[in-house]
């Protein structure tokens, strides 16, 4: 008996060290929730008139230079909390996720990351939503709505419904709640990977809404900045860099009355 | 995939299994030993049969292997159809017991996990090389050691008992191109059994 209770607790205890297979999705309960868990610290900040975080892109398998990025955030005083656009797989292995997490975990501040086309290889879509959450939501910071949408069409064979064009109308309808939004996506509208049959209609709904003032993307792995125009506003883009180019971007908004598509700052930092 | 397709599905590889090696025992290409696994990134369970080399430094084993769904994603279970080929130089008799040691088993394989979740890198929904690395299947490389003991029974020729660490080609990758990614972080313990089968040679009846 006592052998057996032995052999139970070493198969128990050694579980940890056994891999059945690298699909396999075996979260502990740190590892699940993060996003929700991000949010309480969010509500746990005071208000602020200027909003600053960091904002990096396409980790994949850099691990080194991760690393390096999360201690050169870590230094910056006024980062209140940091973005990733996405792609901090580069398989979708539950491995994978892991040891970015606890990468990412050494930051002092929350962290928060859109749903990237290589997270969602093999069973990745289940793992990420069980450490992260669901793939479209957004969340409410001193009058700023940060919305994060999933648009990797060809993960979903371009089915119409990638990127969920009626959650960023109803997510940026109630305008009465917010002040300005931004929105992050991993995909921009335009690329390959991106449904062209929803392109005009994904940056028309954003145009139309006129409080987006901010659209961030990741997958191109370099910089780069353009604009979205109509006859009365313009939305302010920005390519990420992916983490390997040793920069990512420390972005402020705050509210500008008079101005809202000039309430923007993005400090190129170099780590 | 609804529960009565899965157990089409199964039942299909299981019969394709059974057929397999009816055959193979009809046509006297009899395996030399049964392989089962526990772990080892082609399974939680994995079983099947294998051949050793005259010399019997070598065994290849076609083994399947199975995940159950509360480990993938709630949904499909994983079944894999692996090949594993080991490579074991040494074999150190103990002295007075009939057991030996292999202290060094280098082992390669490849994993093939099925279903469209793993499966769908070929459409042509993606771009021929859109992902750099091959989707389909998985290499998987061991290291481990072995206790082999011999007739432990009437039927069964020699029992392998082996304990590996493995690890597959998209995490070895990540460790050559970090450095703070170790091999500690990348191999991952495995057990499993070889036994070899004495089968009795037919008798003509006189």
């Amino acid at each position: 008996m006592k052998l057996k209770i032995i052999c139970a607790l070493l198969l128990f205890i050694l579980q940890g060290c056994f891999q059945y297979s690298p699909y396999e999705a075996r979260l502990l309960e740190h590892e699940k929730n993060i996003h929700q868990k991000s949010l309480q610290r969010i509500k746990a900040l005071p208000i602020t008139d200027t909003i600053c975080f960091a904002f990096v892109g396409d980790p994949q398998r850099f691990y080194d230079a991760t690393y390096s990025a999360v201690a050169s955030i870590n230094q910056q005083p006024d980062v209140l909390f940091t973005i990733c656009a996405g792609d901090i797989t580069d398989f979708g292995l539950v491995m994978e996720y892991q040891a970015m997490l606890q990468i990412f975990s050494f930051l002092t501040m929350p962290f928060f990351s859109v749903v990237g086309n290589h997270d969602l290889l093999y069973n990745g879509d289940f793992v990420y939503q069980t450490m992260f959450g669901p793939f479209n939501f957004y969340f409410d910071y001193s009058g700023f709505r940060f919305v994060f949408v999933n648009t990797n069409s060809r993960e979903f064979n371009f089915n119409g419904k990638v990127p969920d064009i009626s959650f960023l109308e109803s997510c940026l309808s109630d305008t009465t709640k917010y002040q300005s939004a931004v929105i992050i996506a991993h995909v921009p509208p335009g690329n390959n990977d991106f449904d062209e049959r929803l392109n005009t209609l994904y940056i028309q709904t954003l145009l139309n809404s006129p409080k987006v003032v901010l659209h961030l993307n990741g997958h191109n792995h370099d910089f780069s900045q353009y604009e979205w125009k109509n006859s009365n506003r313009t939305i302010n883009c920005y390519n990420s860099y992916s983490v390997d180019k040793r920069r990512y971007l420390k972005i402020k908004i705050w509210h500008n009355h008079r101005n809202p598509s000039a309430s923007i700052s993005v400090e190129h930092i170099s780590f | 995939m609804t529960k009565k397709q899965q157990t089409v599905k199964y039942l299909s590889i299981l019969l394709t299994f059974l057929t397999a090696t009816t055959m193979g025992a009809k046509a006297k290409i009899v395996p030399d030993f049964f392989h089962l696994q526990f772990a080892g990134d082609i399974g939680m369970i994995s079983a099947g049969a294998g051949y050793q080399t005259s010399s019997k430094k070598t065994h290849v084993s076609f083994l399947m292997g199975f995940v159950p769904k509360t480990y993938i994603d709630f949904e499909n279970n994983l079944v894999t159809l692996n090949i594993a080929a080991t490579y074991q130089p040494l074999m150190l008799y103990f002295r007075d017991v009939k057991m030996a040691f292999k202290p060094l088993i280098l082992g390669s394989g490849i994993s093939v996990s099925l279903g469209e979740t793993y499966q769908r890198y070929n459409t042509p929904n993606y771009p021929k090389g859109y992902y750099w690395w091959p989707t389909n299947s998985r290499i998987i490389v061991t290291v481990g050691q072995s206790i082999s003991v011999f007739q432990p029974s009437r039927t069964i020729s020699q029992i392998d008992l082996y304990s590996q660490l493995a690890t597959n080609d998209l995490a070895l990758y990540s460790y050559s191109v970090n450095t703070i990614v170790k091999m500690r972080h990348i191999f991952h313990f495995s057990f499993g059994a070889k036994i070899f089968i004495d089968f009795p040679k037919t008798h003509k009846i006189t």
